[in-house]
This record gives C-alpha cells, sequence and structure tokens, in this order.
C-alpha cells in the first residue's frame, strides 16, 4: 500500500522506541528510514532486521577507543541506530573524519542517517564494506559496486570517511507517498504499537471527554 | 521597543490566556484568499431528503484549484460522538488538490467516510469530519422549512450547526505530505490548507441546513438570513491530541511566537496615533465587550475567568475615555498600564486588540509563521561541554530548581493510549505505562542532562564535545537537541513543568487555538475544549463583496438592521 514519507518517518520512530532505543534517537531513526525510503531504498526493511534482532549493542563506551578511530561493541554486533547518529555527530566535530566501525548490522542504515544530515555544498561522505561503497550528500547516495552486498542482513566492517564534493548541487526530491509492502508495515506497526499504554477503567474516567456528554 | 521576555510570555498561565490576532491563521488566510482574488462555486449538489449524498465546493486561485468534498450521511443520533475513535459522522470531508475526474469521486467515496480506515492518494490534501450539534441543527432545519428564522438566543447559545471532530493534513493516513505543497504561495502559512478545508465546511453545514428545510417545507421554506446565517462558525472539539504538537515542535512555535511579539513591539512603537484610529479603536472595544458577553461556558473556571473579563474591559473603557491614548506611545502605555491592572485574560486581549487597528503595519509578519523544521533538526556534535552547561544555567534556571524528587513534581506522565491512539496524561503513580512516557517532560530531562554533563566534565579534563559525551550518553539526545535548538530560538520552549501535579493541560489547547483563529473557548474539563471557528466571518457566496478581515469581533447591535 502507499504511505506518505511523514507516516513512514513516524511509525519507524514509535517502531524504533517500542524496542527500548531512547527517544532521541527514535526522532533519527524516523527521518533516516524516511530518507531511505525518498531515496528508494526500503529503510522499514533494514530497520525491521534490526529491530529483530536481539544481540545488536550500542558502541562501547569508553571515550579512548572512539578517537582512535575504530568502533566496536563488547559483544561484537554493532547496531546501526546506535552508531549512524553519532557518525552525523563527528561529522560536525572532526575536521576530516575516517572511523571504521567493526560487525555493524544493516550498514545501509548509516547511509540514511547520513543523508539526512549532510547539508549543503562541500560536504559529502563515503560508507564501504564488502564489495560495495556509497557516497552520500545531502538527499542523495551514489552506489558504487556490487549492490548485493547493500542490503544483506549480515555484518559488515565499514568504513567511513569524509569526501569532497564541491559544485553538486544538492537533488530535488518530490515524491511524498511511495510503496511499502503490507507484511512490512504490519511489522513496523507491530513495534510501534509497543510505545502505546493498555487503557484501564482509571485511564478511561480521566481520559478526554470521559463522562460527559458528547451530543451537543 | 523590546519584545517581552520568554520567561514572561512562555508560561503556561499566559499562554492559555491568549486570544486570537489578526495574525492568526485563518485570518491571514481569508486575507490572502481575498487579495488574489479566489473563487468559490459550489459546483456539485447531490443529496436527498433523508441527507445523503454529495457536494463539491471548487476553490480557484491564480495557479491552482482545489475542491472540498463533502459526503453527507443520515447518521443515528446514538452513534453521533464527539470522540476521535467514533467511526462514523454526519458528514465526512477531503480537500482534493485539482478538480477530481469521475473515477477520483467514485474511489473517494468509497474511502473518506471511513477516514481512518480509508485509502488515500497523493491528490488528498486534508481529511475531516463532523457532527450536527443536536441541540441547534434540527432547530434551524425545522424553523426555515416554516419559513421562520431561527431563535437568536439559541442561535448563540451554539454558535454552529456542525462540529469537525478531527481535521487531518500532513501525510496522515497516506494523504500527501505537507513538504509537497509547502511551496505554493497558498500554504506557505501555517495549517492554511486544513484552515480552508473549515471555511468551506462551514459553508456546507449552513447549505445542507437549507436544503434540507427547502425539502421538508417545499414552498414555504426560507433561507437564512445573511447576517443571522453569519453568527455561525464551525465547532470544534479538542483534546490533549494537539497538546504535544507545541512541545515537538519547538522551533515552529518559536516562529508563531516570535512574529506575535514582534507585531506587538511595531504597535507599542507608535509614537503617536490620529484621532480617527482611536475612535476606531474605541469601537473596536466595544465589539469585542460584545463578542465577550456572548462568550459561554459551563466550566467554572473559564467562568470565573470571563467574569473577571468583563471586569477588565469595563476598566480598558475607562482607561479609553482618558487622555492616555493621546499621549506619545499610545499602545505602549496601554500594554503597561494592562500589565498593571489586569487579569491575564485581560492583558492577552489587549495584546489582541491593539494590533487591530495596525494591520498595514503587521499583517506581512503572518506569513513569516512557518519554518523548515528539518534544517534545525542536527545536533551540534562540535559544541564543547562547558559551553553547553553554561547555556542549561543561564536559560533553564526555572527547570534546575524543580525538586524533582517531589512526587507532585513528577505527578504525571504523557502517553499514547492503546485504545485510542491519541495522547493522554497519566498519573505516574496510580496508573500503570509510565515507562512508555513520551518526551514531554523536557524540564526533567533537561535537569537530567545538566546532571550527566558535569559529572563528564569532570571524568575529561580536556573540556570534550556534544559528539563524544552523546556516545557515553545516548539517552539524552533529544534533550541535548533541544537546548541546542532553544539557542537559536528563544520562544521555542515553555517555561514550566508540563509532568507536575498543577499542570493544567487546557493552556496547551488554548494557546495552539488562538494562534488558528479559534474563540469562545468552552472547556469541557482540563483537559479537552469546545470552540468556534469562522464565527461571524464571511461566507464564500459573499466574500468579494465584504470585507474579508472585519468579521472577528461580532458587529454592534445598532448596525444590525
Amino acid at each position: 500500500m502507499f504511505r506518505s514519507l511523514n507516516e513512514i518517518e513516524h511509525t519507524a520512530r514509535k517502531a524504533a522506541r517500542g524496542r527500548g532505543l531512547p527517544w532521541g534517537i527514535a526522532d533519527e531513526t524516523g527521518k533516516a528510514v524516511r530518507c531511505l525510503h525518498q531515496l528508494k531504498w526500503d529503510g522499514i526493511v533494514q530497520l525491521i532486521q534490526v529491530l529483530d534482532r536481539q544481540d545488536v549493542e550500542s558502541v562501547s563506551l569508553r571515550l579512548p577507543e572512539y578517537r582512535c578511530g575504530i568502533w566496536k561493541s563488547k559483544s561484537g554486533k554493532l547496531n546501526p541506530l546506535l552508531a549512524g547518529p553519532s557518525l552525523c555527530d563527528f561529522m560536525d566535530s572532526r575536521v576530516s573524519l575516517r572511523v571504521e566501525i567493526e560487525n555493524v548490522v544493516c550498514p545501509l542504515l548509516l547511509a540514511g542517517f547520513l543523508a539526512n544530515a549532510i547539508s549543503g555544498y562541500g560536504n559529502a561522505v563515503r560508507l564501504s564494506w564488502s564489495n560495495v561503497s556509497l557516497e552520500i550528500f545531502f538527499n542523495q547516495i551514489e552506489i558504487h559496486g556490487n549492490q548485493e552486498d547493500l542490503d544483506s542482513g549480515l555484518e559488515h566492517h565499514v568504513v567511513c570517511e569524509q569526501i569532497a564534493c564541491m559544485d553538486r548541487p544538492p537533488a530535488s526530491v518530490q515524491a511524498s507517498q511511495v510503496w511499502v509492502d503490507d507484511a512490512s508495515w504490519v511489522r513496523l506497526e507491530n513495534y510501534a504499537k509497543l510505545t502505546h499504554v493498555e487503557a484501564t477503567d482509571a485511564s478511561r474516567n480521566t481520559g478526554a471527554g470521559a463522562g460527559l456528554l458528547d451530543n451537543d | 521597543m523590546a519584545l517581552r521576555p520568554p520567561h514572561d510570555v512562555m508560561r503556561l498561565e499566559r499562554m492559555g490566556s491568549f486570544h486570537q490576532t489578526r495574525l492568526s491563521f485563518m485570518r491571514a488566510l481569508l486575507r490572502f484568499l481575498k487579495k488574489g482574488n479566489w473563487q468559490v462555486e459550489r459546483t456539485c449538489w447531490d443529496i436527498d431528503i433523508q441527507g445523503v449524498g454529495i457536494a463539491i465546493y471548487r476553490v480557484s486561485g491564480p495557479e491552482h484549484i482545489y475542491s472540498l468534498l463533502c459526503f453527507a450521511n443520515d447518521l443515528p443520533d446514538e452513534k453521533r460522538s464527539d470522540r476521535v475513535i467514533a467511526d462514523e459522522w454526519d458528514a465526512s470531508f477531503v480537500l482534493f488538490d485539482g478538480v477530481p475526474a469521475k473515477a477520483d469521486i467514485t474511489r473517494l467515496k468509497r474511502n473518506v467516510p471511513k477516514q481512518e480506515a480509508g485509502h488515500y492518494t497523493q491528490k488528498e490534501l486534508v481529511l475531516s469530519r463532523a457532527n450536527r450539534s443536536v441541540r441547534l441543527f434540527e432547530h434551524v432545519v425545522d424553523s426555515l422549512s416554516s419559513g421562520r428564522q431561527p431563535d437568536l438566543k439559541k442561535m448563540d447559545a451554539v454558535g454552529y450547526l456542525m462540529r469537525t471532530t478531527a481535521v487531518y493534513g500532513n501525510g496522515k493516513f497516506g494523504i500527501s505530505d505537507r513538504e509537497r505543497i509547502d511551496c505554493r504561495p497558498e500554504f506557505r502559512g501555517p495549517f492554511r490548507a486544513e484552515l480552508l478545508s473549515v471555511w468551506l465546511i462551514r459553508a456546507f453545514t449552513v447549505d445542507i441546513a437549507e436544503h434540507l428545510a427547502n425539502l421538508r417545507g417545499g414552498s414555504r421554506a426560507v433561507k437564512l438570513d445573511t447576517e443571522i446565517r453569519r453568527r455561525l462558525g464551525i465547532g470544534n472539539a479538542t483534546g490533549l491530541g494537539m497538546a504535544p504538537f507545541l512541545v515537538l515542535h519547538p522551533a515552529l512555535i518559536h516562529a508563531w511566537m516570535q512574529v506575535r511579539e514582534t507585531a506587538l513591539a511595531r504597535v507599542r512603537n507608535i509614537e503617536r496615533s490620529s484621532s480617527e484610529i482611536i475612535r476606531g479603536f474605541s469601537i473596536l472595544l466595544s465589539r469585542a465587550m460584545l463578542g465577550v458577553e456572548s462568550w459561554t461556558t459551563a466550566d467554572p473556571r473559564q467562568q470565573k475567568r470571563i467574569e473577571k473579563l468583563k471586569h477588565d474591559l469595563i476598566q480598558l473603557a475607562a482607561y479609553v475615555k482618558t487622555p492616555g491614548l493621546n499621549m506619545p506611545y499610545p499602545w505602549d502605555s496601554l500594554v503597561d498600564w494592562s500589565a498593571q491592572n489586569l487579569t491575564l485574560e485581560g492583558q492577552e486581549l489587549v495584546v489582541s486588540l491593539v494590533m487591530e487597528p495596525h494591520g498595514e503595519l503587521i499583517d506581512e509578519l503572518a506569513e513569516g509563521m512557518s519554518i523548515d523544521e528539518s534544517r534545525y533538526f542536527k545536533i551540534d556534535g562540535a559544541q564543547k561541554i562547558s559551553g553547553a552547561l553554561e547555556f542549561i544555567q543561564e536559560t533553564y534556571p526555572w527547570a534546575l530548581n524543580i525538586d524533582y524528587s517531589d512526587p507532585m513534581s513528577i505527578a504525571r506522565f504523557w502517553y499514547v493510549s492503546e485504545e485510542k491512539l491519541e495522547p493522554r496524561l497519566g498519573d505516574r503513580f496510580d496508573e500503570p505505562g509510565a515507562e512508555k512516557e513520551h518526551p514531554l517532560a523536557y524540564a526533567r530531562d533537561i535537569d537530567r542532562l545538566y546532571r550527566d554533563l558535569m559529572i563528564f566534565q569532570k571524568e575529561h579534563s580536556d573540556d570534550p564535545v556534544m559528539a563524544e559525551f552523546l556516545l557515553a550518553y545516548p539517552m539524552h539526545r533529544h534533550a541535548v537537541r533541544r537546548i541546542q535548538l532553544v539557542g537559536h530560538f528563544p520562544y521555542a520552549e515553555i517555561q514550566d513543568n508540563l509532568i507536575s501535579q498543577s499542570m493544567l493541560p487546557i493552556d496547551l489547547l488554548r494557546c495552539k487555538l488562538s494562534f488558528f483563529g479559534a474563540n469562545k473557548f468552552d472547556p469541557k474539563s482540563d483537559r479537552w475544549v469546545r470552540i468556534n471557528m469562522y464565527q461571524h466571518a464571511p461566507f464564500p457566496d459573499e466574500f468579494s463583496h465584504m470585507d474579508e478581515d472585519d468579521w472577528i469581533y461580532p458587529p454592534l447591535r445598532s448596525s444590525w438592521r
């Protein structure tokens, strides 16, 4: 069924939160998934793959390891929903960013975060893993190499580096609705529903409009 | 003249006292339509004696055409409900981008009456539905069918024939995202497509009442007198669904507030006003008094406020008779006087009133009330932790001074109910679900951020940057984004604790609805409110020969026929 990009963003946001990610990360996840769909990639499928997994973790929490440019989790599998926003943060804080990220799951999601965050001219990032690399500009992603490596659910060693991209105008994006497979949507909504609170008699009695005559 | 500071304006108590102004969205929309010579015509009317069928209103501007498709229904009384979860309504509506083809009409007829459960395309811009007022609709149809005008007291006690129970835009349920149309001049202001729909829906509510009266009464039936007709607005019932919007769109709220405060500052900066302007202001005040006289509510808190407001207006009328307005900086003196002598309701009505005679000075500001929020979403990872701490100390003393160990300070939590899929406010210590709290507790969250920033700074002597802090503390990303945004937009933050026991959600609703241009706020609890929109505004069929902007305050009785 066709879904609006806003619906996709908001449902992905709630799904990420439903799976326990902090609200701020969930906000960014919604935008990353929206951005991927806007660029014709199925961000929802990627997101569900990550949310389905129990074994992905945040990056380890010690600063010196980040500063040496290699990011990894303690147990091995790295969550792109946590690594992606941080990559965007470091885009601004370092003149020339080069980070290696070990065993990141569904790395295409990293591209969604970066494509959404990069703005203006002269700012771009290259993500590389296996035999594929993505050059990411504002609202644009160019693929080089083997596209089959893009959306495999496996973990990959990803290299992220800033590159120059002078004289490239931002892409104009027109799509407002995209096709989303119904089965994927149901799975996404099931995660989103985890943010809802079950009604009780007490909540019904204090809810808006409760106990009052609606008809006038 | 400086703007009123955020710590004065951005308090719930004051925001909950706002009234519409000439910058409000529905007024700015009507000015825009008039300026562009937009035309409205009813291109289809196929409704039977049971009130079932379809009507289409076409709105044509210089570059675009829009169509409001209205699907009328014969709804049994017991199914009529304001609640957002109702699944059938007296009428359902869709604003369509362009002129619908037959296939579009067939498709929309199948889907629009289902509202949330229907399927939509990018051509659909706004989705809405409305129920008849049981108190008034039948009375008006009955009166007109018998050749009489309806009872004015009954008319004024309700003020509308139908109430919308939801108006959805911006991509909801698969309709068009706002981003697809916000480059069009007519939709540059906030909520323009939604409010265009509501204006047309108001016309439909009168048309269908007159139509049914005509079918029932035949040659005896009459139409509503045009001046009586103008007393009808369109009702709306608004619950907590609107409240989180003000918190979750801080940059946009700043834009609204800053424009409002800038307009006020421009007026206060006027050195002298002509006697004509002052005389006009005096008449306006009399009209505002009439409007307040007809403002009724069963809510005890609002009743008291209205009574005090009436007293405020008597004081204001006395002030206007003094030479005060003939002195230098008359409006500045008046605003200062109101701050000393009137209630918050009165002070904010003065804000609205002093803007009224000064359209030429301030109306252009209404075009600056939108903002591209996505430009300000990204976190500045290079921000120094020391700078962030300093900013929080300077900007958030009101949040840092709250004792969050006091249960009263954290008594509530905002959540979305599984049953209704709408925001609600729960009691943290008596109801389940606090672990699913939505991020509206920003005062508490910024206090937590501040404490962790202090710890992080102590652990790292080299003054690290925000990107490094957030690797260790990703749970603070939403609070960091918020403080960085407030650094750009001082009116972005409501400076109150939204989870305290004493917080009144109705204040949030009132603030937002005042920007829409609503009036006659009628709280039904501290969590939902009925309002009236477009009351006294021109109808589409009289728009070309009427003043499009002199309607918000009711006309003086002496000007009636």
